[in-house]
C-alpha cells in the first residue's frame, strides 16, 4: 500500500533516468535521423566547447536539431507533465478516479475559447500586437476552459460531492456545448481557419517553437510548484470535504485555487498544442497501481510520468507515418479510451458495494 | 468550556434545531441522545463549527468559534464523524496520520509520526498500519477514525481546551470495543477535554455520561447534570416508546428496559 521510502526513491530515480533517455532518443529520432556523435557535438557546440563545423549538412541538422526537434520534445515534455498534474489535481479535487479534462469540459472549452480566436482574431487589431498578440489565445483558451469546467462542477456536485454518473453527463452536456461551438465556428470560417480548427481539436506538436515551449514551460514549472503546495490539503480531502474542514482546510477557498490552478495548466497546453485527451487520466492511474497514493509524491510522478508518455506518444505519431505525422490527439485517444472504460467498469462494480461515490 | 447560546440552525424553511442552550464542561463527557431527526448531528456540528448558526453563537472558551483561525481550531478541537469512504486506496496509518494535518507544514515530523502509531496502538489496531483501508470492516474502520481523531488532540495545546466531538463513534463496533473506545474518551475527559457524544444506546449513554441531553423535533427537551436523573416519562417522552428503568445490581447505575 503505502510506498517505502527506499520504493519512492527507486520509482523517482528510474523515472528521471526514463525521461532523460526518451528526451535524447526523441530528439535523434523523426523524419530526419540524427546520429549520438550529431547529438554530442551539437551539446558541445551549445555550451561553447566545440565551434560549429561549416559542412553544409552538418548545418541543416544543426538546423533541424535546435530550431524543430529540441523546442518540440521539451514543449511535449512540459505539456505532459501539465496535462498529468491536472489529471491528478482533478481526480484528487472531485475525489475521483475517472476524472480527465478531456472528460469534464476543460479541454473542450479550451478549444473553444480558441477557436473564436482562430476565426475572429484576424478581426481583432490588437490580436496583432506582438507579445499581447500571443499570449490571446492562451488567455482565451483559459476563460473558455475555466468556464467549461466550473459549469460541469455546479452541475454535476450534490451537496459537495460529485457522483461519478452526474458528472459524466454533466461532462457531455458541456463537451457538446462546447464542441457545437466550435463546429459552428468552422462553420463560418473560411477554409484555412477550418483547417487549422480541425487540426488543432486533434492535437498536434508540429508547430512547437522556443516561444511556445517558454510559455508552456513557465506555466508548467509554477503550476506544478503550486500544485505541491496543495498537495497536503488534497489529502485531507480524500476523507470528504466535512473532515477536511475539521482538519483545518478551508475547502471552498482550495478548491476554487485548484480549479484555477488545473485550468490554468489545461488552457496553456491545449491553446499551444490543441486538444489531448486521456494523459491526464492514464498517468495518475498507472502511479496508483504503482502504489503511489499521497498527492504530492502523485503530483511529482505524474509531471514525470506524464512527460515521458508524451513524448514517446510524439515519437511515434511523426515516426509511425514519416514523412506524414499521425495528430497526436488521435494516438492518446485510441490508447487511452480502452483504459478509461476499463476503469469505468470497475468502478461500476464497485458501485454495486457502496463505493460510488467516495 | 463549550457553549451554545441559544443557537438555531435552518436551511431554507426548515429549522433542524431550535434555540439550544448548553454548556459542555472540561472533565465531562456530554451524551447527546434523542430519536432520529432530533436535531443531534446538527448541535454536534455547529459545536464544531462546521458551519455558523442561523442565530446564536457558540463559544469556546469564551470566544466565539468565528474568531478562530481554522488550523488553530483544528490543533485542539478534533471531530470523528458517522462513516467515511475513501475515493482512493489509503493505507491505515496515512488515514491516522492525517489526525496530525493540523500540525505540520509540509511533511509530517517523526514526532508526528510517532504520536500517529501510538494513537493507532491506543485503538489495538497497530497490525492494521499497512491496511488498505477501505478493506476495513465497519467496526475496524471506526476504530482506524477514533485513532484518527486522538492523534488530532493528543497533545493539550499550550491554552485552550481540547475538545473531543463523536457522532456515534460506536455504532458499529462489538460490546467489547465499544466499551474500549467510551472509555478512552472517558480518560480524555479525565485529562480536561471537553467530550461531547452522540450515542444510540441509552445504557452506554447512562454508563458514560456525566451529562446527558436529550433532543427531540430539533428541540432540547431536557439537560440532565446526572445520568441518574433520568426519569421513565422523560425517556417517554423523547423516545415515545414505554421504557422502564432498573437499577443494574451489579453497578448500581440506571438500566433501561422497554416494556412490553
Amino acid at each position: 500500500m503505502t510506498l517505502s521510502p527506499g520504493r519512492v526513491r527507486l520509482y523517482f530515480s528510474c523515472l528521471t533516468v526514463s525521461l532523460l533517455v526518451v528526451l535524447v532518443l526523441s530528439a535523434r529520432l523523426g523524419a530526419m535521423a540524427l546520429t549520438y556523435p550529431e547529438l554530442g557535438g551539437f551539446l558541445q557546440e551549445a555550451f561553447g566547447v566545440a565551434a560549429p563545423s561549416a559542412d553544409p549538412v552538418a548545418a541543416l541538422h544543426r538546423g533541424v536539431f535546435f530550431e524543430i526537434r529540441l523546442p518540440r520534445v521539451l514543449l511535449c515534455a512540459c505539456v505532459g507533465a501539465a496535462l498529468s498534474m491536472s489529471g491528478t489535481l482533478m481526480q484528487a479535487l472531485f475525489r475521483n478516479p475517472i476524472v480527465e479534462p478531456g472528460l469534464i469540459g476543460t479541454s473542450a472549452g479550451a478549444a473553444l475559447g480558441a477557436a473564436v480566436i482562430f476565426v475572429l482574431g484576424n478581426s481583432l487589431n490588437w490580436a496583432n500586437v506582438p507579445v499581447l498578440g500571443a499570449l490571446v489565445l492562451p488567455a482565451a483558451a483559459f476563460v473558455g476552459a475555466l468556464a467549461a469546467t466550473a459549469l460541469v462542477y455546479r452541475l454535476s456536485a450534490v451537496q459537495g460531492r460529485v457522483t461519478v454518473a452526474s458528472m459524466l453527463l454533466a461532462g457531455i452536456a458541456v463537451n457538446a456545448l462546447a464542441a457545437g461551438g466550435t463546429g459552428f465556428l468552422s462553420y463560418i470560417a473560411r477554409d484555412p481557419q477550418a483547417r487549422s480548427i480541425t487540426f488543432w481539436n486533434l492535437g498536434s506538436f508540429s508547430s512547437a517553437d522556443w516561444p511556445s515551449f517558454y510559455l508552456v514551460g513557465l506555466v508548467t514549472v509554477l503550476g506544478g510548484w503550486a500544485a505541491l503546495r496543495f498537495a497536503k490539503s488534497l489529502n485531507a480531502l480524500q476523507l470528504g470535504e466535512t473532515e477536511a474542514q475539521y482538519l483545518g482546510i478551508n475547502v471552498r477557498r482550495l478548491q476554487t485555487q485548484v480549479l484555477l490552478l488545473n485550468t490554468l495548466l489545461v488552457a496553456v497546453a491545449t491553446a499551444t498544442v490543441g486538444v489531448i485527451g486521456f494523459v491526464g487520466l492514464v498517468v495518475p492511474h498507472l502511479l496508483r497501481l504503482a502504489g503511489f497514493s499521497d498527492n504530492r509524491l502523485l503530483i511529482m510522478g505524474a509531471a514525470l510520468l506524464g512527460a515521458i508518455l508524451m513524448i514517446v506518444s510524439d515519437t511515434v505519431a511523426r515516426t509511425i507515418i514519416a514523412p506524414a505525422e499521425l495528430p497526436i490527439g488521435v494516438l492518446t485517444a485510441f490508447v487511452g479510451a480502452p483504459v478509461f472504460l476499463w476503469l469505468l467498469s470497475r468502478y461500476q462494480q464497485l458501485s454495486s458495494r457502496g463505493g460510488f461515490y467516495a | 468550556m463549550l457553549e451554545a447560546n441559544l443557537v438555531s440552525y435552518a436551511i431554507g424553511e426548515k429549522t433542524l434545531l431550535h434555540d439550544a442552550t448548553l454548556a459542555c464542561r472540561p472533565g465531562e463527557v456530554t451524551v447527546l441522545l434523542g430519536p432520529n431527526g432530533a436535531g443531534k448531528t446538527t448541535l454536534l456540528r455547529l459545536l464544531a463549527g462546521l458551519y455558523p448558526p442561523s442565530t446564536g453563537q457558540v463559544l469556546l472558551d469564551g470566544h466565539p468559534l468565528s474568531s478562530f483561525n481554522s488550523t488553530q481550531l483544528a490543533r485542539q478541537r478534533a471531530v470523528m464523524s458517522q462513516q467515511i469512504h475513501l475515493a482512493f486506496p489509503l493505507s491505515v496509518q496515512d488515514v491516522v496520520l492525517m489526525g496530525r494535518y493540523p500540525h505540520f507544514q509540509r511533511s509530517p515530523t517523526r514526532h508526528d509520526q510517532h504520536l500517529a502509531q501510538q494513537a493507532l496502538a491506543d485503538m489495538g489496531m497497530s497490525s492494521f498500519a499497512g491496511r488498505d483501508y477501505s478493506t476495513l470492516s465497519g467496526g475496524e474502520a471506526q476504530k482506524v477514525q477514533m485513532a484518527r481523531v486522538l492523534a488530532q488532540i493528543w497533545e493539550a495545546p499550550a491554552q485552550g481546551s481540547r475538545v473531543l466531538l463523536l457522532d456515534e463513534p460506536v455504532s458499529s463496533l462489538d460490546v467489547q470495543y465499544q466499551h474500549q473506545l467510551l472509555q478512552r474518551a472517558r480518560q480524555l475527559a479525565h485529562e480536561q477535554a471537553i467530550v461531547v457524544a452522540i450515542l444510540h444506546d441509552i445504557n452506554l449513554a447512562v454508563s458514560y455520561a456525566d451529562r446527558l441531553v436529550l433532543l427531540k423535533n430539533g428541540h432540547i427537551h431536557a439537560t440532565l447534570p446526572d445520568p441518574a436523573e433520568l426519569t421513565e416519562p422523560l425517556l417517554r417522552d423523547v423516545f415515545a416508546v414505554d421504557m422502564r428503568l432498573l437499577i443494574n445490581p451489579y453497578t448500581q447505575k440506571p438500566v433501561v428496559v422497554v416494556a412490553g
